[in-house]
């Protein structure tokens, strides 16, 4: 599901927020 | 005779003709012009070649004085000149497509016999090149501005709607990507040292748009940190209510948040 969503340009913002809210630490800070 | 003194070549200018610097034939009426013909359709250098017959001066004539439909786009006094296949005359078209003054070289096939001042600036502005270098530049004029505007906080100027658009549009660009640290660092000093009007609550909203540009980049860690940032900037003591509810809001419709699950 995270792969689909990243990969989704559409994905909604309540989308994204669902992720982030399962993978908080993925990326890096800047 | 052409075909005695060699090449002649003749610039198009609105509605009349040079010829080296002198004017060499004019003619303002509107239809029947033959440079204002010529310069309608683009027309910005007709060269003669040596060689050129009669049978070819009289077949341009007969292109250059025909009456053309002006609602037509296929006919025009290029299209007549290509279907005639000249040998012996050649044009220099100002290019459709390209707001500055370049000459399109493929169309007439013919490698430049001179070059002008006019070709040697148009040649310095290549499109292609030029948005490039424009690119480059707003992305260091929309730093600048917001350095600018974190440097003198006690008299900030309100950014104009159009550089807030600029920065907004920079934001959104994936290859702004490295410097949207840097404008999250600056936006964030000039949020918090602004006074409350459209503008400052435009920027806010870019840096909204800052936490959806990371998520969507998959820059979870980062998006939580300008959302992090961004409430802290809310409890910030001093800082306008109005300011402060505009942040909440913010980050409250962007902060993470689970989906209903078991």
């Amino acid at each position: 599901m995270k792969d689909v969503l990243i990969a989704n340009p559409d994905a909604n913002v309540e989308e994204l927020q669902a992720l982030v809210a399962y993978f908080p630490r993925r990326g890096s800070s800047n | 005779m052409p075909g005695e003194v060699g090449e002649i070549e003749l610039f198009v200018e609105r509605d009349h003709l040079t010829f080296g610097s002198e004017t060499v034939f004019q003619d303002d009426h509107p239809r029947r012009s033959i440079p204002i013909k010529l310069d309608r359709a683009g027309v910005r250098r007709v060269v003669f070649l040596p060689g050129i017959e009669r049978p070819e001066v009289l077949n341009l004539l007969d292109v250059l004085t025909t009456e053309l439909d002006e609602t037509s786009i296929e006919d025009d006094v290029v299209t007549l000149m290509w279907q005639k296949q000249f040998t012996h005359v050649k044009t220099f078209v100002l290019d459709e497509l390209s707001e500055n003054e370049r000459f399109d070289e493929s169309k007439v096939g013919l490698s430049d016999p001179g070059q002008t001042e006019r070709e040697a600036e148009s040649a310095a502005q290549e499109p292609w090149v030029a948005s490039e270098e424009q690119h480059r530049l707003d992305v260091e004029n929309a730093r600048r501005l917001a350095e600018e505007c974190a440097g003198t906080k006690s008299k900030l100027t309100p950014p104009t709607p159009e550089e807030v658009e600029s920065l907004r549009r920079e934001v959104e660009l994936q290859e702004t990507c490295d410097v949207s640290g840097e404008l999250a660092d600056v936006l964030f000093d000039v949020v918090a040292g602004s006074r409350e009007d459209a503008s400052s609550a435009n920027l806010r909203n870019v840096l909204g748009q800052l936490v959806v540009m990371r998520m969507r980049t998959a820059d979870f860690a980062g998006a939580n940190g300008l959302i992090q940032q961004m409430q802290d900037l809310a409890k910030k003591r001093g800082l306008d209510p109005a300011q402060a509810r505009h942040l909440g809001e913010l980050t409250g419709r962007y902060s993470p948040r689970s989906t209903s699950r078991k």
